[in-house]
């Protein structure tokens, strides 16, 4: 079973043991954040947030709300940061922060129980050639941004995120089967604008 | 997974978007509202609880010499009867018939008639009539060893040990009497920590539980209500027991993780409520250094055993919350002491306030107010009703 998290990278900066008791770069950056030092809480948020708001951008679909999401996740990262155990990836940990923030979020605007239009999902098949290869990532992120928030919203947490449909929809309220049926029509979705704008 | 699945996850996975500027300055800012919260400097909420009941206990008695009499001389009787009961020597002091005892025209055998039974209404008129005495106030003041009135000395001594001896007898049949009462405990942040029970999955997770790292744990006011008999073994001890229902909360950030089969199902991260309930059986002996027909002072002290009857997690997850129960086994020993004061407003029914300390064993319970501040101030106001 996919679960958040497990297939995060690990973060980016140095992991090896460093000068203080064996300590690495992050473990150390982790306890000083922990302790409230405002200058490693700021070079954590310099690393980090570069990743963040792309997955806050490709939750909310507008700057301005990814902006807002961005800052409150960080605010909620450094005030429980006490939680995270040092075991895993704290990219993970993090990124699973600013996804639920980016849920709570959305979930507030009763962004998620909107039904869009129902049209008939159009049957595309796995094979369908799709110039997506020719596509930089700030096109697509424009194209997943245009999706409705519940077709996006299932898109990101299946294919990028790596949620199951179960627990997508346990996460956002409905059945598994819509949770198919919104992935096929945000695919179909996708593959369209593609095809008209490439 | 389909190429076009694949395709775009590689493309976004570890993309990286330039962040505008102002978000750090915002984060830090809100960060800095949120280390001023935690930094506001107030009393423990011990102490400030403790104040209360001292201050509400203070009140009660500023209450018992404002509204028991009619006027100052009817403030004495009371302390006078027990004075007079304790300490021989020093009734001379309180019995003197000086002319400042008979404020405003009524003798003290007058008030003393007001509040007494009907039984000794012929012998407190015989003595209502104040005596002119030649002593100053300084000699009344000197302790005298009790002597026989001399004839035809009013004999303010016999009758008011006889309202005393009236007053005791009527303590002394102080019905069996039920009480309805809730206590409110000491919360806040503790100063330091217990372990307190927890289900963790920290470690090889073989069990659905929560991971709870201990370090901000918010705790609501713990609240108790109960309902009791009180059963007078003397004119100055009594037994109190009954059933009391006790509810605990508090807020915390941890990790719920869900095993199914040996596998890990779901595992949320973030905040989460717990609540516990109690129902417990409470124990306290009665001491009474004040019993009369307006007023009780006591001290008690005694020890209450409960049982947690549910241990509620409502773990805040979108789109619903994920609700999880973890019985606790065993059972909670506490003890505690205080003192009370009671206010009758007839024979058989009173309001009383106990403020008191209670020390909470470890006896591995899941985690509360109560494993991270065992020793908490209680303050607890009921009802009670003659049978």
């Amino acid at each position: 079973m996919k679960r958040l998290g497990t297939k995060l990278h690990l973060i980016t900066w140095s992991s090896e043991p460093g000068e203080s008791g064996g300590q690495t770069e992050e473990e150390r950056l982790i306890e000083a954040c922990k302790k409230g030092d405002r200058k490693a809480q700021k070079q954590v948020f310099d690393r980090l947030s570069p990743k963040m708001f792309a997955v806050c951008l490709r939750y909310m679909g507008d700057k301005e709300t990814a902006e807002d999401v961005l800052q409150e996740g960080f605010i909620t990262l450094f005030t429980k940061l006490d939680s995270f155990s040092g075991k895993g990836s704290f990219e993970g940990w993090a990124r699973k922060i600013f996804v639920n923030s980016a849920l709570m979020h959305l979930r507030k605007n009763d962004a998620l129980s909107g039904s869009e239009d129902i049209e008939e999902a159009r049957s595309i098949s796995a094979t369908t050639v799709s110039p997506v290869e020719n596509l930089g990532y700030k096109e697509l992120l424009k194209l997943i941004a245009a999706l409705p928030d519940s077709l996006r919203t299932v898109f990101n947490m299946y294919v990028i995120e790596g949620y199951s449909h179960k627990e997508i929809a346990e996460a956002l309220g409905f059945e598994e089967v819509t949770s198919r049926s919104k992935l096929q029509r945000a695919r179909a979705r996708l593959q369209e604008m593609i095809k008209e704008k490439y | 997974m389909q190429d076009f699945d694949r395709h775009i996850k590689d493309l976004l996975e570890d993309a990286e978007v330039e962040v505008p500027s102002g978000v750090w300055e915002a984060v830090s800012a809100g960060l800095d509202r949120a280390d001023a919260k935690k930094k506001i400097i107030v009393p423990p909420v011990w102490w400030r609880r403790a104040g209360l009941a001292i201050a509400a206990a203070a009140a009660a008695v500023a209450g018992v010499f404002l509204f028991t009499g009619k006027d100052n001389s009817t403030d004495l009787p009371y302390f006078n009867s027990l004075i007079a009961q304790d300490s021989p020597a020093a009734f001379d002091v309180v019995l003197t018939p000086a002319k400042d005892i008979s404020l405003g025209g009524r003798s003290l055998a007058m008030a003393q008639k007001e509040s007494a039974s009907e039984k000794i209404t012929e012998e407190a008129t015989e003595v209502a009539i104040p005596q002119a005495v030649p002593e100053t106030p300084e000699t009344a003041r000197t302790p005298k060893t009790p002597k026989a009135p001399a004839a035809g000395e009013t004999d303010d001594t016999e009758a008011i040990n006889r309202l005393a001896f009236e007053e005791s007898k009527g303590a002394s049949k102080r019905p069996t009497s039920l009480t309805v009462g809730s206590n409110i405990l000491s919360n806040g942040y503790p100063s330091r920590r217990r372990s307190g029970m927890m289900r963790s999955v920290a470690k090889g997770p073989t069990k659905t539980g929560i991971s709870d790292p201990n370090t901000s744990s918010i705790f609501g006011i713990p609240i108790s209500v109960g309902i009791g008999v009180d059963i007078p073994f003397s004119r100055r001890i009594s037994l109190g027991t009954g059933v009391e229902y006790t509810y605990l909360s508090r807020s915390f950030t941890g990790t719920y993780t869900e095993i199914v089969d040996g596998e890990v199902e779901k595992s949320v991260t973030g905040d989460i409520d717990n609540y516990q309930h109690y129902i417990g059986i409470p124990v306290n002996l009665y001491y009474h250094v004040i019993d009369s027909k307006n007023i009780r002072f006591y001290g008690y002290g005694g020890l209450t055993l409960e049982k947690n009857i549910s241990n509620h997690y409502r773990v805040h997850y979108s789109p619903s919350d994920i609700n999880w129960l973890d019985p606790a086994k065993g059972l909670q020993f506490s003890v505690g002491a205080g003192i009370g004061v009671e206010f009758l407003f007839s024979n058989s029914f009173g309001i009383y306030i106990d403020p008191g300390l209670r020390y909470y064993f470890d006896c591995g319970q899941p985690r509360s107010i109560r494993t991270q501040q065992p020793l908490m101030m209680n303050f607890e106001v009921g009802l009670r009703f003659g049978l």
